[in-house]
């Protein structure tokens, strides 16, 4: 593959012009619109989806009216799959209360439908997005954003192709993961392929285009160490690159299911949120203390104590063990102080700690 | 008990768990800022509790409320807007469950039965 160009960065200060404020206006008010429209029709798919399986669990509904009602649900997981699809085009991926990594396959089922949407009827769509891949550090609404954008660039420059294609390819590279999303359209000359990446940069009349598209998207994905780059080999059509940095802390695969947890937790809820996360982590709970030990054990300050004190036959605290207490040092002073602490109202310290 | 504003999805909710077996009785609210109180009152196993709620009721105040009330009444939060950091915010202050209005039915229903059942549950679209 050969190097795709890094544009300069032409995003120099000044006073917006009055177009530019247009443009920006009119993008913040469809994203508001796909948001409200995402939420509502999750509103209504979840009751129509209930309904359905309550009609479906009748043992008196004929053969054929058990294919109709299978696949109006078909099509509500479709509408559902869209909303979510809306949902991500309109977060703003730098709030914090948007997840901030993507498991690349689950992602590209929502997007997907969108994406076949956006192009011209015809369009072959070519598209290899394994779900093997590794999680990328970057917010699926980000990714979301800027496939949605190619894909309606791609459909723009189509528009004349007697047989268009749509090809998006994802593969590993390294510490990042690169998807390639190509399109056989009119493709750029090389002023636009030069300039295709500076804000309210557009060969489209201004009405019909805000010119923000690659620009918002480019800095999406460098706000999360990414790039969106553009290939200038192609000359038979258009080829962007997303290059995606891998998330770090995604859990670990190669022998997360032999590694063992023990609770010793009394508080309910707590136990089953350590769980949660536990699973989450590949880790597998053990009732008994060994042999052999478990890899971590997990409990109240006072159980831990006790534990410590008067372990088990059979040694129930291995050598390698890793005992973590439940709870804060600040509340229960004076023990386990050598021993780290979880704090059971952060999720993510926990699953960090189960590494 | 089902604390939301969304009557189709009530209504449909309601049905949905008839024909389950497991649930005797389903309970709504109507006036959000009594939501605790009908809770403390009902004593229902578990309490769904959509986050996004009119008239600037302030379902994270709720849940709060209701942890303090009725511990017993295990909280699963619902919401047609996930976040992470909302998931956060939520199995923090006390949630046993946080679910996405966009994943399929089964998976609210196995979502509702897994906390009855004392697991703790997080269910978003992938």
């Amino acid at each position: 593959m050969p190097d795709p160009i890094r544009p300069t960065d032409s995003t120099e200060s000044s006073a917006p012009h009055e177009h530019e404020l247009h443009a920006l206006h009119r993008l913040a008010m469809v994203g508001t619109l796909a948001g409200g429209l995402g939420h509502d029709l999750r509103n209504i798919v979840m009751p129509v989806l209930l309904r359905l399986d309550v009609l479906g669990a009748s043992p008196t509904i004929p053969p054929a009216a058990r294919a109709d009602i299978d696949a109006i649900r078909q099509s509500m997981l479709h509408l559902q799959r869209l909303a979510g699809g809306l949902r991500l085009l309109s977060s703003d991926p730098r709030e914090r209360s948007e997840i901030q990594y993507t498991r690349l396959g689950p992602w590209w089922d929502e997007v997907c439908p969108l994406v076949v949407d956006a192009l011209p009827a015809n369009t072959v769509l070519e598209q290899d997005v394994d779900a093997s891949l590794p999680d990328v550090a970057v917010p699926p609404s980000a990714l979301a954003q800027v496939i949605m954008n190619l894909a309606m660039n791609a459909s723009r420059a189509m528009q004349e192709v007697a047989r268009p294609a749509f090809r998006v390819t994802a593969h590993q590279a390294g510490a990042q993961v690169r998807i390639d999303v190509s399109d056989n359209g009119v493709g750029m000359d090389a002023e636009t392929r030069e300039r295709c990446f500076e804000p309210f940069f557009t060969t489209r009349p201004r009405e019909q285009s805000t010119g923000l598209g690659l620009s918002t998207g480019r800095a999406l994905l460098k706000s999360s160490n990414g790039d969106l780059l553009v290939d200038t080999q192609n000359v038979a059509g258009a080829t962007f690159v997303m290059v995606l940095p891998i998330h770090r802390s995604a859990p670990p695969v190669e022998g997360a299911g032999s590694r063992t947890v023990r609770f010793l937790v009394r508080d309910p809820r707590q136990l089953a949120v350590l769980r949660l996360v536990a699973r989450q982590r590949g880790l597998r709970e053990r009732s008994d203390g060994g042999p052999p030990p478990p890899d971590f054990i997990i409990g109240d300050a006072l159980a831990l104590a006790q534990l410590r004190d008067a372990p088990g036959p059979g040694g129930v605290i291995g050598a390698s063990t890793q005992l973590i207490a439940v709870g804060s040092p600040d509340r229960t002073p004076g023990v386990l102080t050598d021993t780290p602490w979880v704090d059971v109202r952060n999720l993510s310290s926990i699953g960090d700690l189960l590494r | 008990m089902c604390i939301d504003d969304n009557e189709l999805l009530i209504d449909a909710l309601e049905r949905r768990l008839e024909i389950e077996t497991g649930f005797a009785a389903f309970y709504r609210v109507d006036d959000f800022r009594r939501a605790a109180e009908a809770a403390q009152e009902r004593k229902p196993s578990v309490v769904l509790l959509d986050i996004d709620l009119p008239g600037g009721v302030d379902a994270m105040a709720i849940l709060d409320e209701l942890v303090a009330r009725t511990p017993e009444s295990r909280v699963v939060i619902l919401t047609a807007f996930p976040g992470g950091a909302l998931v956060s915010r939520a199995m923090s202050a006390g949630a046993w469950g946080f679910v996405s209005k966009g994943v399929a039915s089964d998976r609210l229903i196995d979502a509702i039965r897994l906390v009855v059942r004392g697991e703790a549950v997080i269910e978003l679209e992938d």
